[in-house]
């Protein structure tokens, strides 16, 4: 092969490098790709079709242990605390699970609404939401 | 004809006694009021005076503020960078953002009201801005921010705050407003001052990249990526949906810049999103991250709080656009005129659909309206300031202002909202609000049935 070819096919080597790697970002040097570990440990959002949900651990006392030590302190034991924030729970009957519609919602006397009257219809996000008066400790809830 | 003159808003310049003091003694006449109810008032207070005075000849003829030169205008003053932050005149000390007594338990999971009475033309100064946080508010420092865009991508990415500003920028006016601003007036009257019936709501010129741009560099798929949800990353982990119509129209911004400056940390510095239009909830602040997916994702802030409760007992939801509103903020509640006289009505009207077109205002509680001037820059989901100028004769009047935007949308006064919305609702209060000016001169929150 000729010189002259050698470095004509160099040259148009180099160039469909430089092409291929222009192509993969308008503006070259700006973010980097994230790591499955890094999408990991921020990712932790759940749509109401389940995705997102991971694998799920642990019982009903488990979960009402986790609840009396990280949650009644501003929730109440039974989240019907009214201390710090509106209550989560109360004013729906069995009645309004069997017909998927909170009756007391539409009674204009009936002050009250909180968290479970309204998402009977759906599910929503699992996040970390460390308590408020335990910002110090290294425990963070794993769902709320 | 006397002059116009004004007490603002009590919040703003008096003490709880120093109100209850004007209060008595302006109900003795209004000489009394000038002369002693404000010496009272003055005394209790614990800034600086800045308050309305008459403007009299004096008996010997001439204005003492006239006839002796002060020492500002005798002496030497301050040197250049005295103050490497300027500050607001020692004056101005009573201008604040304040909490709504009562209305929350925590300040962490509060709101603080921007005093709308005492700003003028559209942009917020920073440090006044509307607050609310979630869990409290932080100071991060940017050089450990990171950004991420990850889900129907087609390589997830990370950006820093350096990379993030070595991008091309915009810059827009654009208002936010909470989506409960106003809510606690649904069905009845509730607070006295505009700062606390309408002080949510807040205008700056954002500066940042538009979303699209950091998208794209991820491989978005915008053909099924319908959605993306975004992320806060302090304790509350914020999160809300963003329709992708409005990321690809390139509104939606990753912003940085708040009125020329670095955001403000209770702004969500270093980064926030901007969504014009859209209800405050939603420009995510201290935003960590993006996810482009094909559904909404419900999060609590959509399916618990935020949406809206009709009277047949259903809710609406993802009622995320702020309809076309308005308010007068002078005369407003709190307020005192002083004599009869020149008074200029000003007023903001703002629009999450477009451009204000036009505000009519009412001094006889929506009988009769004039076209108030619309005052330039009118721009597309910013605030937008208007005046008309007014002659108090003396009498009871009430002052209501009624904006429509280039959609041709008319905000409908109470009796036409509640007739949709019952009264039982919390969010995207739109009504128009009456201002009653009583014979003696005190403005009062009302509402006209």
């Amino acid at each position: 092969m000729s010189r002259f070819l050698k470095v004509l096919l160099t040259c148009a080597v180099l160039s469909m490098a430089f092409t291929a790697s222009a192509q993969s970002s308008k503006y070259p040097g700006v973010g980097r790709n994230a790591t499955p570990k890094e999408v990991a440990q921020w990712d932790i959002d759940v749509r109401p079709d389940f995705k997102g949900l991971p694998v799920g651990s642990g019982s009903v006392a488990k979960g009402q242990e986790l609840w009396e030590a990280q949650c009644a302190h501003c929730h109440g034991v039974f989240g019907e605390s009214n201390e710090v924030f509106s209550p989560i729970i109360g004013g729906t009957s069995a009645e309004d699970i069997r017909v998927g519609r909170v009756a007391n919602l539409s009674r204009p006397d009936y002050p009250g609404r909180n968290t479970l009257m309204k998402p009977l219809h759906g599910f929503h996000l699992v996040g970390l939401h460390p308590p408020r008066h335990a910002l110090d400790s290294p425990q963070v809830l794993e769902c709320r | 004809m006397h002059p116009g003159r004004l007490i603002k808003a009590p919040e703003s310049f008096l003490t709880p006694t120093g109100v209850h003091a004007v209060i008595q003694e302006g109900k003795q006449g209004r000489r009394g009021f000038l002369r002693g109810a404000f010496a009272a008032a003055a005394a209790s207070v614990a800034g600086p005076q800045v308050m309305a005075q008459g403007n009299p000849v004096p008996t010997e003829g001439g204005d003492p503020h006239i006839m002796q030169l002060p020492a500002h205008a005798t002496g030497l003053g301050q040197g250049v960078a005295t103050l490497g932050y300027g500050q607001p005149s020692q004056f101005e000390i009573n201008l604040q953002r304040r909490q709504s007594p009562g209305l929350t338990q925590t300040t962490q999971a509060s709101v603080s009201f921007a005093p709308l009475q005492s700003l003028f033309g559209i942009v917020t100064p920073s440090g006044l801005h509307f607050e609310r946080h979630h869990q409290g508010w932080w100071d991060i420092d940017p050089s450990k921010h990171r950004f991420m865009v990850n889900g129907m991508v087609k390589t997830p990415k990370v950006f820093t705050m350096d990379e993030i500003m070595r991008l091309p920028s915009v810059s827009r006016f654009h208002f936010i407003e909470c989506g409960a601003n106003t809510a606690v007036e649904w069905a009845n009257v509730a607070v006295p001052t505009v700062q606390y019936t309408h002080g949510m709501l807040s205008c700056s010129e954002f500066t940042g990249v538009p979303l699209i741009t950091l998208l794209e560099l991820a491989g978005a798929d915008l053909k099924q990526g319908k959605f993306v949800l975004a992320e806060g990353g302090e304790g509350s982990s914020m999160t809300r949906t963003i329709p992708m119509s409005l990321i690809t129209s390139g509104e939606v911004i990753v912003a940085y810049g708040q009125n020329g400056e670095m955001l403000r940390p209770e702004n969500g510095y270093p980064l926030r999103l901007v969504v014009p239009g859209v209800q405050g909830v939603s420009w995510i602040k201290y935003l960590r991250r993006v996810e482009v997916g094909d559904q909404p994702y419900a999060t609590k802030d959509e399916a618990v709080h935020y949406m809206d409760l009709q009277p047949n007992g259903q809710h609406r939801q993802y009622t995320n656009i702020q309809e076309c509103k308005s308010v007068v903020t002078t005369p407003s509640g709190g307020q005192v005129l002083l004599d009869q006289g020149f008074y200029n009505i000003t007023g903001l009207a703002w629009s999450g659909k477009g451009k204000v077109k036009r505000v009519d205002v009412s001094v006889d509680g929506g009988r009769n309206w004039r076209a108030a001037r619309l005052e330039t820059p009118v721009l597309s989901k910013a605030l937008t300031r208007f005046n008309l100028d007014w002659v108090w004769d003396g009498k009871p009047a009430i002052i209501q202002s009624r904006a429509q935007d280039e959609t041709g949308f008319v905000q409908p006064t109470y009796q036409q909202l509640r007739a949709v919305r019952g009264t039982r609702s919390i969010y995207h209060n739109n009504a128009i609000q009456s201002w009653l000016v009583q014979e003696n001169g005190e403005v009062k929150n009302v509402q006209v049935s």
